[in-house]
């Protein structure tokens, strides 16, 4: 199946440094699935829409992470922003988003 | 506390109190200052279906601030205790003897001695005669005398018909002294002011000219069409039972003798499927989960069981959400319905059995389909659920020993018929409770069994299936049912020595220790076993309306 993605990178500060690398992920599928965006969803024995994280953030700290998020469908960076910011916390800050070649 | 200082303790997410979907109103100096409480740590609390329902008609009420606070685990509860800091809320960290309003939801015996800690780490007077401040509510038991020297009010029964009348005038009484309060509130049904009765020859009588006698029991007569917390709260940590939960059902159309949910939740009340339907897709759109499930007693009683599944399953299955039912009573259908949810997560199979005789299956009340039961094990082998669960009880009234072996071949039959299938044996996990006869059942009048007949049983039975490699018996704690026992029976004698044994524990003594009680209860010129042989029954004092009571077995 063919798969779009996008890669985000995000900012992890004030109320968000009690998650730990494990909850902001739950929290991003959650939030995706709200979204409405068209999902990509891993296939396997307990599929959920796919996304791949970079560095583990430390609980407890401020800082920086990457992740890749992948879709059925080629959605813009425009499009992502509309949809899919309202579904974080503020303080989980997204700084850039662009499109993966 | 500064919210940089929860970073000392394991998983800090706990103490934040700013989760999704949460709409926290500041508190304006006018408002009533109501803290929501609950006496196990916050992953479980938060797991706590009446706890949410409560917590949406306290928050949405116009004119007051509602928070939370839930057990904290053991490494805050002894930081704060060493520093002498008292327990705070959630939402805006404040101490909970700030608040006007603790309103606790109780419901398990075993938990008075969170409560009684939580009061005390919020730096609150235990004794309510001593303390104007805050107001403290507990809803949820079925039995409250054992905590009527701590709490000022209890909420008898289902919260939702009064809960808008009760709230309001809770915030109306805001400024009035505590015995003007309870005047007050003891006009609402459903209220019951314990310092307005009095304990005569074993039972309660009314004391106060406000008392009202009997009092009522409340429940939720537009069930079928009404409310549910829509405003789903989203933790960031995982919780214990971690999904958004749609009630179809309240009350039980069984009529297990030993069971008092089927009697406390009574009448049976079902909710339309297509209700049903809009609640779940309204919580999955609200909440993204990846998991929902249907909650109630005996969910696979619920008559348009296969039809709201068929409705529903196309729309979770198209988004990858699994779809959980609580334990399956085998009854002719539950096999169809396991057909149903093929695609949903593989989360095995939990078979509430009680016992293996028909015999006395059929004395206390519990009917299964031997052929439904044999079909959902043939099903389990295909669908390669590994891990069976099942549920049983020892101890119960006229049991012989006998009987309780019969659990070992049972299990056995089942095991075999499912390497027949399978080609091997499946893993079975078998919780066997001791039975305790709860008041409000059929049962009550009944003793618990003593510890030497039940350990004897114990025994046996584990003898019996040590040969069987895959059953894996996990038996209660017999002094943990001895209480429950005790609590949910005792009358209000036993509230100063309940207190008695929480300063013990602050001192290091084991909560469980039976000795401890019997000690200190001597100590009080009272032998535990008056508690057990007096036969007293909170339930005497209450009716449900009109002619809705608590129905013995059909």
């Amino acid at each position: 199946m063919e798969r779009f993605s996008l890669r985000a990178v995000f900012r992890k500060e004030k109320t968000m440094i009690f998650l730990s690398h494990l909850d902001i992920y739950r929290l991003l599928l959650r939030a995706l699935r709200r979204s409405g965006l068209p999902l990509f969803y891993s296939s396997g024995f307990n599929p959920h829409p796919k996304i791949s994280m970079g560095k583990a953030l430390k609980l407890g700290q401020t800082g920086e992470t990457e992740v890749i998020f992948y879709f059925k469908e080629k959605i813009t960076p425009d499009e992502f922003r509309t949809k899919f910011f309202p579904q974080i916390p503020e303080d989980l800050k997204i700084l850039k988003v662009e499109e993966l070649s | 506390m500064r919210d940089t200082d929860l970073l000392k303790f394991q998983r800090p997410a706990r103490y934040l109190g700013k989760e999704q979907n949460l709409e926290f109103k500041e508190p304006q100096s006018k408002d009533l200052r109501v803290c929501l409480c609950f006496p196990e740590i916050y992953e479980v609390g938060m797991s706590n279906l009446g706890f949410r329902i409560v917590y949406e008609f306290f928050s949405n009420f116009e004119g007051l601030s509602c928070e939370r606070c839930f057990m904290p685990a053991e490494d805050l509860a002894t930081y704060l205790q060493e520093r002498r800091e008292p327990l705070f809320s959630l939402e805006t960290k404040t101490p909970l003897k700030d608040f006007d309003l603790l309103a606790f939801s109780l419901n398990y015996e075993l938990n008075f001695i969170n409560f009684l800690k939580m009061i005390s780490l919020g730096g609150i007077e235990l004794d309510k005669s001593k303390r104007e401040k805050p107001l403290i509510i507990v809803g949820g038991l079925t039995n409250p005398e054992p905590l009527v020297s701590f709490v000022d009010i209890f909420f008898l029964g289902e919260f939702e018909p009064q809960a808008n009348t009760f709230i309001k005038a809770l915030k109306l009484s805001k400024s009035l002294s505590k015995r003007e309060k309870f005047s007050a509130l003891s006009e609402i049904e459903g209220v019951y002011i314990p310092d307005f009765y009095c304990l005569e020859r074993n039972s309660l009588q009314p004391k106060e000219k406000e008392a009202k006698f009997p009092l009522t029991w409340q429940y939720y007569q537009e069930f079928k069409d009404n409310f549910y917390p829509k405003n789903w709260l989203i933790p960031y940590i995982p919780l214990v039972f971690d999904r958004v939960q749609a009630e179809v059902q309240r009350g039980c159309p069984n009529s297990c003798r030993f069971c008092q949910a089927r009697c406390v939740y009574f009448p049976y009340r079902q909710r339309p499927p297509a209700l049903v339907k809009k609640h779940l897709i309204s919580l999955y759109e609200k909440t993204g989960y990846e998991e929902i499930s249907l909650s109630g007693l005996s969910v696979i009683d619920y008559s348009s069981l296969e039809e709201l599944l068929k409705e529903i399953i196309p729309y979770f299955e198209k988004r990858k959400v699994g779809i959980l039912l609580p334990s399956l009573r085998p009854q002719g259908k539950a096999s169809k319905i396991l057909k149903l949810l093929n695609f949903a997560k593989k989360t095995g199979l939990t078979l509430a059995l009680e016992t293996a005789n028909p015999l006395l299956r059929r004395k206390i009340g519990k009917y299964i389909d031997i052929d439904d039961l044999k079909e959902l094990v043939k099903l389990a082998s295909h669908r390669q659920y590994r891990v069976l669960k099942f549920y049983f009880m020892i101890g119960l009234p006229g049991e012989s020993f006998e009987e309780v072996l019969e659990i070992g071949s049972f299990l056995k039959e089942l095991a075999l018929l499912y390497k027949k299938e399978k080609g091997s044996y499946p893993q079975m996990n078998v919780t066997i409770s001791y039975f305790i006869p709860k008041p409000f059942t059929d049962f009550e009048k009944e003793k618990m069994a003593d510890f030497e007949e039940l350990i004897k049983k114990k025994d046996l039975l584990k003898k019996s299936v040590r040969s069987l490699r895959f059953i894996k018996l996990k038996f209660s704690n017999y002094r943990v049912s001895f209480l429950e026992y005790l609590l949910s029976r005792a009358n209000r004698r036993i509230s100063p020595l309940l207190r008695e044994v929480f300063l013990k524990v602050e001192e290091g003594a084991d909560y469980l220790d039976l000795a401890l009680w019997k000690e200190l209860s001597q100590k009080n010129n009272l032998e535990l076993e008056y508690f057990l042989e007096e036969e007293f029954s909170f339930k005497s004092i209450i009716k449900k309306d009109g002619k809705v009571f608590f129905k013995s077995s059909v």
